[in-house]
């Protein structure tokens, strides 16, 4: 019984979301296959961003909302591709590699930021990416045109400088899912994708084992302790935030190529939010993450998706009201994770404290005697 | 030192990966003419195919068409009918990067060497923004050099 009570206290976000998904399900009147269908398409576009958020977990930096600093990386990447003309596969590949370097940077900045706020790296790295936005926006608005010189006169505004709102991807959608798809009862499954997908997980389990993935491990479990047994806590924490960062900026790529069009102002603002929401539906925690909480968390998260709006529909009438639902419960999740994790630390404290006095009273007890 | 040459060394191999990808990637705009010609006689109508396109693309006489191709080097087939008879003819022809292409089918024919033309790809500059003064009209025209 106390087994139970103590899996239902560590998945109760995702025991949760089961539960209103299952009671979901019969009143959307989808069929198994469509939302099937639906998940393989949002997990081959999602789930590679979700995973870059793994790693500064480990180094105990918690979420990083900083993600969508590599998003604008990734996008900036794939504004440049679209006005050199740059097609295909190679466009895809191209804004890839040119990513890197752009979200890198950005990255490396993140990490100096968050340095200098230990114990605040959540709400700074949110702040900064709201901060950088700003940056982006003078970038794409003013500087693309006036000081990066354009050529596509299809994603310039008309008056001569400054990115439009909307940027159509047809030459690139879809270029790397199709690449190497198999059909499977008339769907086309991204095989190239999940083979992208499978890369990054196995690149996260090898980390973990390397030097540098135990440095960061020691660092999440005590910053203290690393620095005095001679881990440079600095530099660790800044390199888990830029590798993050810059597998982000190439997430953001595959996301966009999915979808196909880049809304130039929008697409990476709600990306952090989305990913964070999705990986802590998935079981997660501030503390903790592994790639299991990732997947399903993209599943749990987009099935909500897929199923709030054609439910809200069939049973009030209005599409509108299960996307209501939908947005409430995805942030109200994000809230009850954070307050169990806050909750949980609080009992993990006081269970220590009460050992610590313990052992003080065994102690003077002893010295009595 | 060694860390510093296997550096260069990526670096190297990633720049000349991106290059290609930069070559073998780019779109090109190809303006297709076939004026009429005084004197000659024409084909009414042609099929032009580029490279491993699925559809040809018809051109008739004194029309124009727009096709985009990929990369460097490209095919191009030729089918028509002239005096009852089919003709099929292949030509290779380059783009270079940054270039947009015009193709005069009728000097092709004519064996011209000047049916491909090209002109580099222009850069928008910030709109020139004039009041004038009288009218009060703003042109938001922006001009291209």
């Amino acid at each position: 019984m106390n087994k139970f009570k103590n899996f239902l206290i560590n998945n109760i976000v995702p025991v949760m979301m089961l539960i209103i998904i299952v009671l979901t399900i019969p009143a959307s009147k989808l069929s198994m296959k469509y939302i099937i269908e639906e998940i393989i398409t949002r997990l081959s576009r999602n789930l590679f961003i979700v995973l870059s958020l793994l790693i500064p977990i480990i180094a105990g930096m918690g979420l990083n909302f900083g993600i969508v600093l590599g998003a604008m990386g990734g996008q900036i990447a794939l504004i440049m591709i679209t006005d050199w003309h740059i097609t295909g596969i190679q466009g895809v590949i191209l804004a890839m590699i040119m990513s890197i370097p752009i979200a890198g940077a950005l990255g490396l900045l993140g990490g100096v930021v968050l340095n200098r706020a230990k114990g605040r790296e959540m709400i700074t790295s949110m702040i900064l990416g709201l901060f950088i936005n700003g940056v982006y926006q003078l970038l794409v608005l003013y500087g693309m045109g006036k000081i990066i010189p354009i050529t596509n006169s299809e994603i310039i505004l008309s008056r001569g400088y400054g990115i439009r709102n909307a940027i159509d991807l047809k030459k690139i959608r879809m270029v790397l899912d199709n690449a190497w798809a198999i059909n499977i009862g008339g769907k086309n499954i991204p095989v190239l994708t999940f083979v992208l997908i499978i890369a990054i997980c196995i690149f996260v389990v090898w980390f973990r084992k390397t030097k540098l993935g135990q440095d960061m491990r020691a660092i999440g479990q005590d910053m203290e302790v690393a620095k005095y047994s001679g881990i440079n806590v600095e530099r660790t924490r800044i390199l888990s935030i830029v590798i993050s960062t810059v597998l982000a900026g190439i997430g953001q790529i595959i996301y966009l190529q999915n979808v196909g069009t880049v809304n130039t102002y929008n697409s990476h603002e709600q990306i952090g939010m989305f990913s964070i929401a999705a990986l802590l539906i998935g079981g997660a925690t501030v503390a903790k993450a592994t790639i299991p909480n990732a997947l399903t968390g993209v599943i749990l998260f987009h099935m909500l998706f897929i199923l709030s709006p054609k439910a809200g529909k069939e049973l009030v009438g209005s599409a509108q009201i299960g996307e209501y639902f939908r947005v409430f419960i995805s942030y109200g999740i994000i809230a009850i994770a954070l307050v169990l994790h806050q909750w949980r630390r609080d009992k993990e404290k006081a269970a220590e404290r009460e050992k610590m006095v313990e052992e003080q009273l065994h102690m003077k007890d002893r010295g009595d005697k | 030192m060694k860390r510093i040459i296997s550096l260069v060394i990526v670096l190297a191999v990633i720049i000349a990966f991106s290059t290609y990808l930069f070559v073998s990637g780019q779109e090109h705009k190809i303006i297709i003419e076939n004026p009429i010609a005084e004197n000659i006689e024409l084909p009414k109508e042609m099929l032009l195919t580029f490279d491993d396109m699925k559809k040809p693309i018809r051109l008739r006489l004194d029309k124009k068409a727009l096709v985009e191709v990929k990369g460097t080097d490209h095919t191009l087939k030729i089918a028509y009918k002239l005096n009852n008879e089919d003709k099929v003819i292949e030509t290779k022809f380059e783009t270079p990067i940054n270039m947009e292409f015009t193709m005069n089918m009728t000097k092709f024919l004519l064996g011209e060497k000047e049916w491909i033309t090209s002109k580099k790809i222009e850069r928008i500059l910030p709109a020139v923004v004039p009041v004038d003064p009288k009218e009060g009209t703003i042109s938001t025209d922006a001009p291209a050099i």
